[in-house]
C-alpha cells in the first residue's frame, strides 16, 4: 500500500512541476522597448521637429560584450553569418524609417543634428540596459557604451540597441551628447530566425514611437 | 447509585467518541480556480497537497499540511505605455503558490465508510509572482497569511481498512497582494481529490 501511495504522491507532484513556459512560445516575439528624453519630448515640444538631418553608419554594427578582446563591430560575412545579411537589413531597415520620418542621411561633414548608433550588446539582461548614463562625450556611441549599473549578469542574451543622440545641441548640452531616444530590442541569440524577428521588433520600435517626425 | 450512574454516563459517552483511528496521512491532487483573475484566471490542475491529521476523537481532527499550486495565464503581444516610452511583449504570468497549514476538521458523520467534514485551514502562503516576456523575467514574491474553509470527505474501503479516498472543495483567500505588479488578495477555488492512508 505504501508503494501505491508513494506513485500517486510522486505523479502529483511530477505533474505540478510542469511550472515554466516552454521556450519556443516565449522567444515568438522579441521583446521592444522604446524611451525618450522626457525634457525634450513632451506634451508642448518635440525636439524632433527641429532637426532634418541624420547620419549613421552603413555598414557596420557596434558590438558590445562582456567577454575580453572581443570584436568592437559586426560586419555582415566577417563576424556574423546571417543568410541574406543582418547588418546591412538592420542599417537599411533604420535609415528607412527615419527618411519616412521626414529626416534625411548626410555625411559626416554636412552638421547632422542626429547621429544613430545601432550596437549589440550582450551578456547583460534587455531590461537592465536602461540605467546607463545617457550622455556621451563621442556622438558615435558604440566606442563610448558605459556598461550599464546591474546587480546581476546572464550569460547568452544579446540585445540590439538603437539610440537617437543629439548633436545639433552639443554646446548647448556642456559639450556632451545627448541621448533623445534608445530602443532595445531582444533576445537576439534565443530566436528561430534572427534576421526576420530583428526587423519585425525595429518596425514595432517606430510604430511605438510616433513622434519621431519631422512635421 | 447516582454516582455509579453518572459514572456509566461518562464512560458511554466516552466509547461515543473514541477516535476513529490513530490517524490519516493524505496526498491530493489540487485543482484550483482564481476567483481573483487580475493576474492568473486559468483554472490550473497542477498542483498537490499533503498532510496528515490526527483524530483526537470521534469527531474532531487536526493536522498539518503542505501545498503547492502553479497558476498561469497567457498575455498577447501588446504595447504598454510606460512613463518616458513604451514596452511592447507577449507575457506569460505565472504563480507559485506554496501553503503551510494547520487544519481542524469536524467530521458530522463516522460510523459509515463515508466520513463528511468540515474543516478550516489557517497558516502561511508563500507565494512567487513571476511575468515572463521572451526570456526575460521579473519576480515578486511574498509571504502572507492563508485561510481556506473547507468541506468534504473520506471513503474508507472498509471500516478498519487502512486505506481510503479524499475528496474536498475548498476556498482560498491569502493574503498576498503585490505592489511591484500592482495585485490584491488572492482567492480562488481548490478541489482536492487524493488517496488517505489511515494509521489504527
Amino acid at each position: 500500500m505504501n508503494k501505491v501511495l508513494a506513485v500517486i504522491a510522486l505523479s502529483a507532484i511530477t505533474m505540478a512541476c510542469e511550472n515554466q513556459p516552454q521556450t519556443a512560445d516565449l522567444v515568438r516575439f522579441m521583446a521592444v522597448q522604446t524611451q525618450y528624453d522626457q525634457s525634450d519630448i513632451n506634451s508642448t515640444e518635440n525636439i524632433f521637429k527641429t532637426y532634418s538631418t541624420f547620419i549613421i553608419r552603413n555598414d557596420t554594427i557596434g558590438y558590445v560584450s562582456s567577454s575580453p578582446n572581443s570584436d568592437t563591430i559586426l560586419v555582415d560575412g566577417i563576424n556574423i553569418d546571417v543568410p541574406n545579411g543582418y547588418v546591412t537589413p538592420v542599417v537599411n531597415l533604420i535609415k528607412l524609417k527615419l527618411s519616412e520620418a521626414g529626416f534625411d542621411q548626410v555625411s559626416d561633414s554636412d552638421n547632422p543634428d542626429f547621429a544613430v548608433n545601432v550596437a549589440v550588446l550582450q551578456n547583460f539582461s534587455f531590461f537592465q540596459t536602461i540605467n546607463y548614463p545617457g550622455y556621451y562625450s563621442g556622438y558615435y556611441g558604440y566606442y563610448n557604451y558605459y556598461y550599464p549599473i546591474v546587480t546581476t549578469y546572464y550569460a547568452n542574451y544579446a540585445t540590439l540597441v538603437i539610440e537617437i543622440v543629439d548633436v545639433k545641441n552639443f554646446a548647448a548640452n556642456n559639450n556632451k551628447y545627448k541621448v533623445i531616444w534608445k530602443a532595445s530590442i531582444g533576445d537576439l541569440i534565443s530566436t528561430v530566425d534572427l534576421r526576420g524577428k530583428t526587423l519585425e521588433a525595429i518596425e514595432q520600435a517606430f510604430q511605438q514611437s510616433p513622434y519621431i517626425k519631422k512635421n | 447509585m447516582r454516582l455509579k450512574a453518572i459514572v456509566i454516563l461518562f464512560l458511554s459517552a466516552q466509547s461515543l467518541l473514541a477516535q476513529i483511528a490513530e490517524g490519516a496521512f493524505h496526498v491530493t491532487w489540487t485543482t484550483l480556480k482564481p476567483t481573483y483573475t487580475d493576474f492568473v484566471s486559468k483554472t490550473s490542475s497542477r498542483g498537490v497537497r499533503i498532510g496528515y491529521t490526527k483524530f483526537i476523537n470521534e469527531k474532531f481532527g487536526v493536522g498539518i499540511e503542505g501545498g503547492y499550486s502553479v497558476l498561469d495565464d497567457y498575455v498577447p503581444l501588446q504595447t504598454y505605455e510606460i512613463p518616458g516610452g513604451a514596452f511592447t511583449t507577449d507575457v506569460y504570468n505565472y504563480m507559485y503558490y506554496y501553503s503551510l497549514t494547520a487544519n481542524g476538521h469536524y467530521y458530522i458523520k463516522t460510523s459509515e465508510l463515508f466520513m463528511p467534514y468540515a474543516g478550516l485551514i489557517m497558516g502561511a502562503g508563500f507565494t512567487d509572482y513571476t511575468i515572463f516576456y521572451n526570456v526575460y523575467s521579473d519576480s515578486d514574491t511574498n509571504a502572507s497569511f492563508l485561510v481556506r474553509p473547507e468541506i468534504g470527505m473520506m471513503y474508507r474501503f472498509s471500516r478498519y481498512s487502512g486505506f481510503g479516498l479524499k475528496a474536498a472543495i475548498g476556498f482560498d483567500y491569502a493574503t498576498n497582494k503585490s505592489n511591484q505588479f500592482e495585485l490584491s488578495n488572492f482567492s480562488g477555488v481548490s478541489l482536492q481529490i487524493g488517496i488517505v492512508l489511515i494509521s489504527h
